[in-house]
């Protein structure tokens, strides 16, 4: 058995997480084998001397500091001034009415596309194609960034295509991560992570594709940017081919009242 | 602390502040590789929590925060630099919340060694197997709610939960020299 697999199946067994026939194959392991046996002590006495590691107590400079930050006037939420309950209520009503009128039309997510470029996330479909490879120089991964838009990111589902092609190497993978910063602060409020998706090992391009739900938690429409990190798992020394085909190289967001910025 | 659904205030969120900061400390500094770092992460994520505080549908408000904490910490570590580490027992600052009193000077001395072991083991591994060292052995998470904390796969937290200990192992095997 390799010692990979070895220490997987300790480190599931560890936590009750292996089905039966690995609890069985684990526990003749542990039975028979003095390398096993030492893993396991191993992994069993640092999860209990971590476990028994006391709270910390925070800073009370931080904690003053930090309460003083929360107290400062917010854009996200706004000091008004105080209305008149009749005025609040007009207001209000000519608000339902606009709401309804227009919430079929401005409201409604729609899917909209942007194309993945080499210099970035574009949001016209670009003409030509380009290729990029992901390898030890750029640290295998390819990340992207959409210039700045304004838009409410809606419930529904962000989807990342793209075609890539791993050569003859057996057992390569890649990966997605997709952050949306919804507030234009520069901080990514959202990071969603695909699973890794093997490729093939046969020569030629295959088109991928991942997909994350989202639930559509910010109700504000504002400033917002995305980033696209496609990132590889490889041992070739040539690294991972990916082809930017505006067709297969895309990244599908759900959104509303889309405005460039 | 529970806290049912409906209309938050602000008078709420100071009590979550000041019944929760100490947690939300002591997380922020586990899955940071320095104090320095601990403190953006510990005030980042009280910022993020007071904005969204709002839409806190009631539930678990420790899970709710840890949520936050590991997420800010996710999208602070993407693409920054390895920062040199500030020795643990250099920050005059820190302290830990449950003093044994029953033990003596050299027995704390020793118990203290072992804990800035134990931390400044964490501290040399990658961001990624110390936030599942943090999230599985100090706060006790099953396969599932790391998968859900992280937003995962839950074949990928076994996969990634054994490459952390072996990495901490190897860490702590290099330690003892």
């Amino acid at each position: 058995m390799d010692r990979e697999r070895l220490q997987e199946l300790l480190s599931g067994h560890l936590d009750g997480e292996l089905n039966e026939s690995e609890t069985v194959e684990v526990e003749t392991l542990l039975r028979e084998s003095p390398e096993a046996r030492a893993l396991w002590d191993s992994y069993r006495s640092q999860g209990q001397a971590l476990a028994a590691l006391p709270g910390l107590v925070a800073p009370g400079e931080l904690l003053r500091t930090t309460k003083a930050r929360l107290k400062e006037p917010s854009p996200v939420h706004p000091q008004r001034a105080p209305r008149s309950s009749w005025v609040w209520l007009l207001g209000s009503l000519a608000a339902c009415f606009a709401f309804l009128f227009l919430a079929d039309l401005m409201e409604a997510g729609r899917d909209r596309v942007f194309y993945l470029t080499s210099a970035g996330i574009v949001a016209e479909r670009p003409d030509g194609v380009e290729m990029v490879t992901l390898s030890s120089e750029n640290d295998h991964r390819l990340v992207l960034l959409t210039p700045p838009f304004r838009a409410k990111v809606t419930s529904g589902t962000a989807r990342v295509t793209w075609s890539a092609d791993a050569g003859a190497v057996e057992r390569q993978a890649m990966r997605v991560r997709l952050y949306l910063d919804l507030d234009g602060d520069e901080e990514y409020d959202l990071v969603e992570e695909s699973m890794a998706v093997e490729l093939d090992d046969r020569e030629g391009f295959e088109t991928l594709a991942v997909s994350f739900p989202l639930e559509g938690l910010w109700d504000d429409h504002g400033d917002c940017r995305a980033k696209v990190e496609l990132s590889c798992e490889t041992s070739s020394d040539q690294g991972i081919e990916v082809n930017l085909h505006p067709d297969r190289s895309q990244v599908i967001l759900p959104l509303a009242r889309f405005e460039e910025a | 602390m529970a806290i049912q659904s409906k209309q938050l205030t602000d008078q709420d969120f100071d009590k979550v502040y000041d019944e929760q900061a100490d947690y939300v400390y002591s997380l922020s500094r586990r899955l940071s590789k320095t104090n320095s770092d601990a403190e953006d992460l510990f005030q980042e994520a009280f910022l993020k929590a007071f904005r969204f505080f709002p839409k806190f549908r009631g539930g678990s408000l420790r899970g709710w925060l840890r949520k936050i904490v590991v997420t800010t910490n996710i999208s602070r570590h993407r693409g920054k630099d390895k920062q040199p580490t500030v020795p643990f027992d250099q920050y005059e600052g820190w302290k830990e919340s449950i003093p044994d009193d029953s033990a003596g000077p050299e027995q704390l001395a020793e118990e203290r060694e072992r804990r800035q072991q134990l931390q400044s083991a964490l501290e040399q591994l990658g961001e990624d197997a110390r936030r599942m060292i943090v999230l599985r052995e100090l706060e006790g998470l099953d396969y599932n709610e790391i998968a859900e904390t992280l937003e995962i796969p839950k074949g990928t937290v076994r996969s990634r939960l054994s490459r952390a200990r072996e990495a901490l192992r190897r860490v702590l095997e290099q330690a003892d020299g």
